[in-house]
């Protein structure tokens, strides 16, 4: 699952990319301080993307999924 | 009298594309120079929205004297079930599809001007493109032309006025405001029909094709829409790598020779077996005869035999992500595995699915005033037979460019020259009011619970890829089961709201997938029926279409044309 660190979240500058290119829409904005937040944990499904499109680092992607989908066999 | 600006904000164009990824920002631009206004509205952030960040960075790219060549394989690749007038068109204007978006500044593979071939497969060439830079050039495109753009709004229903669809309604997912469009041409750019399985995870589920349904639009080849691939447990779904030469049982054994042995002499690639399907086919075989799961063990292979293996690099920048082109270096980082230690399981996934809008040469669909381009209607236009477009590499963003043309122009001409229709109170109410029931329903059924229910489906081989009388009966029910649950569910925010509509979406692509696999007793292409193993050309060359009446889906089976299309099966 995704994770916004707290010690590199400090990078984040609110440029909603994250929000833009999550499939899921788990992020928002915290408008009181302008950094990405993770609102909907539970429905990110580890695919990666906001790891790779933040500009800024801020985003770290694990394996492991809450929200499970059924194997082909 | 009640106006429908009490109901939500009403926003007026003349076009508007409901989904802004490449299909429907290029629609936009060839409507825009029609001199119209035009709306673009997506789920996400356009520049960064739909299946294009995530997938492989090629494009067919046929030169036009290739066309006739490739237009024989590509027929007696859809199992001459191809609409083959619109097979033709899309060959013949992939070229200069690809370099009209060149010279719109979309960053293809190109030296001085002339877009290079990257990849010469025997039944076409590809070229390739930058995946991070090719929707934010294209999003500036749009933008210098005037063409307006709304991020994270989510459309439900399409809005009609008699005969005609004249707009559609929706909610924004931050503002959870409901939003009223009214358009002269209304354009379905929102992807196919995913059923969003456990890796390649894409983020459309079909919301345009159910819309179009509900409007009353025609689904055609919806039983074809199934893609299956292949590729590591953990990590991407697919490589063009040919690492599956080597898979390995559970037992140790190389099995793809048992298959298809054509493969491991090098006479035929997996893409030309049907597109990958075979490697599929071949895993599937394995693992029901209780030899899975299937492994692949880079200990085992020689210096030569790696090299073969790990032969296709994705872009550099992708190294050492969910994406990487060094999926090795990525497994040691992101995961408990060890390449050099253990054997890696691969799997089959459930990736592609149904682009069912039946449309015509232009891209319109069977009610006027709305169109349909890419995904949601690869599978529609009969341009590609019995087969889905995930079997074909670099096919996905070569149909969107062609269709988007065809649809801009189109949908651009008819709301320059159309007036606008009406969309009355009472209609719009209906839909305002069913579009946000969810929010004001409490219940214990749990959304999460009846998405599972609804993918056992979708995504088991057993249920949507080995097809079977009994097997489809007892999944049809399970989606009755599901939309009985969907009808008494809660949401408590907008978030809940858009995935309660996504499943929505998917149980109808679910329902209407299998019926027609139920209808269609025979084998041809994707579409494999255990009980009717056998291509059965004397009955079955004709097309299972769909349209909703009276609230109930209503299936008719169409002969093909054959007196008009130059290609007729052995036989006939």
């Amino acid at each position: 699952m995704a994770v916004l660190d707290k010690s590199i979240r400090e990078r984040c500058n609110a440029c909603s990319v994250c929000l833009a290119i999550c499939p899921q829409d788990v992020f928002r904005i915290d408008k009181t301080n302008q950094k990405a937040t993770i609102e909907y944990l539970g429905d990110c499904v580890a695919c990666g993307m906001c790891e790779r499109f933040c500009p800024r680092d801020c985003l770290e992607v694990t394996f492991e999924r809450l929200r499970k989908a059924p194997l082909p066999y | 009298m009640r106006r429908i600006d009490e109901l939500g904000e009403v926003i007026t164009t003349d076009v508007l594309v409901i989904g802004g990824g490449l299909g429907g920002m290029l629609a936009a631009i060839k409507a825009k120079d029609k001199g119209v206004d035009v709306l673009v509205a997506d789920k996400g952030g356009i520049g960064w929205a739909g299946q294009m960040p995530s997938t492989g960075g090629y494009v067919m790219f046929l030169s036009p004297d290739c066309v006739d060549e490739w237009f024989k394989w590509m027929v007696d690749s859809g199992k001459y079930l191809n609409d083959q007038e619109w097979t033709y068109l899309y060959g013949k204007e992939n070229c200069e599809s690809v370099l009209e978006g060149l010279s719109l500044g979309l960053p293809f593979d190109q030296t001085e001007g002339k877009v290079n071939v990257i990849h010469r497969d025997k039944h076409y060439t590809t070229t390739r493109y930058d995946q991070d830079k090719f929707l934010i050039k294209l999003k500036s495109a749009v933008v210098k032309r005037g063409v307006r753009l709304l991020d994270k709004l989510f459309m439900v229903d399409l809005l009609r006025d008699n005969d005609r669809v004249v707009g559609a309604i929706g909610f924004g997912l931050i503002d959870g405001k409901t939003y009223i469009f009214r358009a002269k041409s209304t354009i379905i750019a929102s992807g196919g029909c995913m059923p969003q399985g456990h890796r390649f995870f894409v983020v459309n589920t079909g919301e345009g094709v159910a819309m179009a349904y509900r409007a009353g639009a025609e689904l055609r080849n919806i039983e074809f829409g199934v893609t299956y691939g292949f590729g590591y447990k953990e990590g991407e779904l697919r490589r063009r790598s040919p690492t599956y030469l080597f898979y390995e049982n559970a037992l140790g054994e190389r099995f793809m020779s048992r298959y298809y042995p054509e493969l491991l002499s090098g006479l035929r690639s997996g893409q030309e077996l049907g597109g990958f399907f075979s490697i599929v086919d071949a895993m599937a075989k394995e693992v029901r005869a209780g030899r899975g799961p299937i492994y692949i063990d880079f200990r085992k292979l020689t210096p030569e035999e790696k090299e073969v293996a790990l032969r296709y690099k994705s872009l550099p920048r992708d190294e050492g992500t969910a994406l990487g082109s060094d999926f090795l270096k990525f497994l040691r980082e992101k995961t408990d595995l060890d390449p050099d230690r253990q054997r890696i399981e691969v799997v089959i996934q459930r990736y592609g699915g149904a682009g069912p809008l039946r449309v015509g040469l232009d891209c319109n669909t069977t009610v006027k005033g709305l169109w349909a381009v890419g995904d949601a209607c690869t599978q529609g236009s009969g341009c590609f037979g019995a087969t889905g477009i995930g079997q074909y590499p670099a096919n996905g963003v070569a149909f969107a460019m062609v269709s988007a043309r065809r649809a801009g122009q189109s949908a651009g001409e008819y709301a320059a020259t159309r007036p606008k229709g009406q969309a009355d109170y009472q209609q719009v109410k209906l839909l305002v009011d069913r579009m946000l029931a969810p929010l004001n329903r409490r219940s214990d059924l749990m959304l999460d619970r009846v998405v599972y229910q609804i993918q056992e489906t979708l995504i088991p081989i057993e249920s949507y890829l080995y097809r079977e009388s009994g097997r489809l009966s007892r999944s049809i029910a399970k989606i009755d089961s599901a939309k009985q649950q969907l009808s008494e569910l809660g949401t408590k925010d907008f978030h809940g709201l858009s995935r309660y509509h996504q499943a929505r979406s998917m149980a109808l692509s679910a329902e209407l997938g299998l019926k027609a696999a139920l209808i269609r007793q025979e084998s041809r292409g994707n579409h494999i029926r255990e009980d009717f193993p056998n291509r059965d050309d004397k009955n079955w060359l004709k097309w299972i279409v769909v349209k909703e009446e009276d609230g109930n889906a209503k299936f008719s089976v169409e002969s093909l044309p054959l007196e008009k299309y130059r290609l007729k099966p052995y036989g006939i």
